[in-house]
């Protein structure tokens, strides 16, 4: 299972790092800015090779989560349709969720922290 | 030949003494007469008849055929001269007469040397100086001219002011009788009936009044007949040959002349002129009586065409009169009408003459209005009315009031402005300046100021908008209230999100030196924590301050205390740090509130400056109207305006991740210098550095 995740949070980066170890993830690419993430989905659409799960933070400085989203869609999501997006939150707003339902790729909203047994969950989901 | 007075009795008449006298006279350089005294029955002289005379003589004395005439009688001028009573001292003395005597014929008085010796029964006489010279002769024939010339200028001159045409003709028979020493002027108009004419007019001296209707029979066919042939008829003694019979007689008079005045082909009038004796008309004297009746004739009719003018001017007055008097009652009803209208109407009508800058009419409006009544305010001028505008809108008032002069008819200006009632309160009042009147020239002179009292409106209004505008403000607040929570509670919420992910982490690892090292995550971790919460503390402490006192700040006291409390950012970074508060020094100000805006632009500064090149900061101070303004300004990362500038203020937003920023600085100083009246502005350039300039209001004391 190939992951990519998409939080501008260093400390929270770092952890997130042991618990994809724990939950068996060892394809993942971490970046800490949806400008940094759109350059790595270049070189994915190169060899054809897009992740099976995207997770974005929504509150980023500079391009938030759904701006990302949004150009995601629009450069990448023809060539990955089997990827789901998954926004990642520490307060899911009403607002934000109704938001999400304009974005065709977004799968569902996760309250941080991502923790083991939601990401050995979705892994399952996956197999 | 001596003339031998004892042989020779000229009396005799007989013919060849007659015929040599009349031969020495006749030659005789000067003019030379006979008179034969007549005696009364007590032997005293009462006249002389002239016996000889020669050309010369007859021409000073303007008379031809003198022979038979006598002196006295037929030359009624001699009577005030004394040359009678002179001659018949001569006649009955002997003395001889030497004078000079002056002698008043046509109008004129002429000189003449008079020598005069007895000669028999009576005198020899010479005229002297008069016959021989030439210069003499013409001198008074231009005597007479002048004397011909001065009485028509005279005439006309009199004639001129008259506008009477019976006063016309009786002024100038009277003039003409008197020049020519007449007995009787007058003038006569054709009744038009053929028979009749009437003397509506006469000057008499010494002859009765001949004002009434007169036959022309009594006159015979043939003078009639003349007359309308335009024929001047001249009759030196009307009783020989005589003249018919009738009314004739009464007149009184021989010497008669009528002037017949013809008109369109018909007699009209005709201006005569009577002497009492037989008259020996000159030639001088029917010219004067023709001039006169042309110049009586062209007064009379000039006189009667002005009449005829003035009359019709008249009874164009008349009828303009009425119109006038029909008019004034509809424009008495008219400004009834307007009177009920302006008394009526709730608004205030103002007129103002513009050149003169006065109030020229108020209503009564202006009473339910400011209190005041129409007349206190009638001929205001523009510095009364100054005084009653509101100082706020004097200036502009005025300057509306000024350019009044453009208004066009039809145009309408709609204003509003303040005024004072009489009590000092102010009013609004919505006015609607229009075109009045112009003058001649086009020029607007009048206008008409049509206002309504809208304060009740404006308070109302105001209050509705108050009352808006608070709920308005509570929405916001509310807003804003509802995203600082959520966006505090996000915020808050990831350093405890990474407390709860490192807690598991640590939980399922077993190397216990990984163990340690995560753990040493944890201060790092509550560090966020607490920034975020300082930075809530501040917020809520900058919004929930009661203790706002305004004191008076340096910006260098303020600059170091802040330097002091952020000294730890300070000596990562070292900046370069310049000050210049040389223009403005000090401010009145909250004391937090200022202390709040430099440490969180300070702070913005030292986090994202620029990992290329040594962070210099420059502050400054000034004014800019009635601002005080404060400038930060760094050499750091930049700010993408165009990106983020929207949400640069905005709470909880953090433009870049390399800092740990609250991400509340910024929205924090916006709100404390918009609170206090003031604002905040931006410049910044990616990669080059920002510069943030706080407008303030400084307070009063």
């Amino acid at each position: 299972m190939k992951i990519l995740l998409v939080d501008d949070d260093d400390l929270a980066n770092e952890l997130v790092t042991y618990i994809l170890q724990f939950a068996g993830v060892t394809d993942y690419t971490i970046c800490t800015s949806g400008d940094d993430a759109l350059k790595y989905l270049e070189s994915y659409k190169q060899n054809n090779d897009f992740p099976d799960v995207i997770f974005v933070d929504i509150n980023m400085p500079g391009m938030n989560g759904f701006e990302f989203v949004s150009l995601y869609e629009k450069h990448y999501m023809t060539h990955s349709r089997k990827t789901k997006v998954i926004m990642l939150t520490n307060s899911i707003l009403a607002n934000e969720k109704k938001m999400a339902t304009d974005y065709a790729s977004i799968t569902d909203f996760w309250n941080k922290p991502l923790t083991t047994d939601k990401l050995t969950n979705l892994i399952k989901l996956f197999n | 030949m001596p003339l031998d007075k004892n042989q020779y009795n000229p009396s005799d008449n007989g013919p060849v003494f007659y015929e040599v006298i009349q031969v020495i006279i006749d030659n005789t350089p000067t003019g030379a007469m006979i008179l034969k005294s007549l005696h009364s029955k007590k032997d005293v002289v009462i006249d002389f008849e002239f016996t000889h005379s020669n050309k010369l003589a007859e021409d000073v004395l303007s008379m031809s055929g003198l022979k038979g005439k006598r002196l006295l009688k037929d030359f009624p001028v001699i009577k005030d001269t004394g040359l009678f009573n002179r001659l018949q001292e001569v006649a009955e003395s002997g003395k001889t007469l030497d004078d000079i005597f002056t002698i008043r014929q046509n109008g004129i008085n002429i000189e003449i040397m008079i020598h005069a010796v007895k000669f028999y029964d009576g005198c020899y006489v010479t005229v002297s100086t008069a016959h021989d010279d030439k210069n003499f002769m013409n001198e008074y024939q231009q005597k007479i001219a002048d004397a011909k010339k001065s009485f028509l200028l005279k005439l006309s001159d009199t004639l001129h002011f008259l506008d009477n045409p019976n006063e016309i003709i009786s002024r100038a028979i009277h003039m003409l009788g008197e020049h020519l020493n007449a007995n009787r002027a007058g003038y006569v108009e054709d009744n038009g009936d053929g028979k009749t004419v009437t003397v509506i007019c006469n000057y008499v001296n010494g002859v009765s009044d001949s004002v009434g209707t007169y036959h022309y029979d009594e006159y015979g066919t043939e003078i009639l007949k003349q007359l309308r042939e335009g024929k001047t008829i001249v009759i030196e003694d009307a009783s020989n040959p005589p003249l018919p019979a009738g009314n004739i007689d009464q007149l009184q008079v021989k010497g008669m002349t009528y002037k017949p005045l013809i008109k369109n082909g018909k007699l009209s009038a005709i201006l005569f002129v009577h002497f009492k004796d037989k008259h020996i008309w000159t030639n001088e004297e029917l010219d004067l009586i023709e001039e006169t009746g042309e110049r009586i004739w062209t007064a009379v009719e000039w006189a009667r065409a002005e009449n005829a003018l003035i009359k019709s001017e008249t009874d164009y007055l008349r009828k303009l009169e009425k119109e006038i008097q029909k008019s004034t009652a509809e424009l008495r009803e008219n400004k009834q009408f307007t009177q009920l209208i302006t008394d009526s109407t709730p608004d205030i009508l103002f007129v103002y003459d513009i050149k003169k800058w006065k109030i020229i009419f108020v209503n009564k409006g202006i009473t339910a209005s400011l209190g005041f009544e129409p007349d206190e305010l009638y001929n205001y001028e523009r510095k009364d009315f100054e005084n009653l505008l509101h100082p706020d809108d004097l200036k502009r008032r005025i300057n509306e009031m000024a350019n009044m002069i453009s208004l066009k008819p039809g145009e309408v200006r709609e204003t509003k402005f303040r005024i004072k009632d009489v009590n000092g309160a102010s009013h609004w009042w919505n006015v609607r300046d229009t075109f009045l009147k112009a003058d001649k020239h086009g020029k607007t002179i009048q206008a008409l100021s049509i206002c309504r009292d809208i304060t009740a409106r404006i308070e109302a209004i105001e209050a509705y908008n108050k009352e808006k505008n608070r709920n308005e403000e509570l929405k916001r607040i509310n807003e804003i209230m509802d995203s600082f929570v959520f966006a505090a509670a996000h915020d808050l919420k990831a350093p405890v999100s990474n407390l709860q992910i490192l807690t598991q982490v640590i939980e399922n690892i077993d190397d216990p030196r990984q163990k340690l090292f995560l753990q040493k995550k944890y201060p790092e971790i509550i560090e966020t924590l607490d920034h975020t919460i300082s930075g809530l503390v501040e917020v809520l402490a900058i919004e929930k301050e009661t203790d706002n006192v305004i004191k008076k700040l340096y910006f260098k006291k303020v600059f170091t205390e802040i330097m002091a409390e952020l000294k730890d950012e300070i000596s990562i970074s070292n900046p370069n740090i310049t000050t210049d508060f040389s223009l403005c020094k000090s401010i009145n100000y909250i004391e937090s509130h200022l202390f709040s805006i430099f440490r969180n632009i300070l702070s913005n500064s030292l986090k994202y400056r620029s990992d290329a090149r040594k962070l210099s900061i420059t502050i400054r101070s000034g004014f800019q109207e009635d601002y005080i303004w404060l400038s930060f300004s760094d050499n750091g990362t930049g700010i993408d305006l165009e990106k983020y500038g929207e949400d640069l203020y905005k709470p909880f937003k953090r433009f870049s991740s390399r800092t740990t920023g609250s991400g509340l600085g910024l929205n924090l100083v916006k709100n404390i210098v918009t609170k206090n009246g003031g604002n905040i502005d931006v410049q910044s350039t990616k990669s080059e550095g920002t510069t943030f300039t706080v407008y303030m209001v400084s307070y009063e004391k």
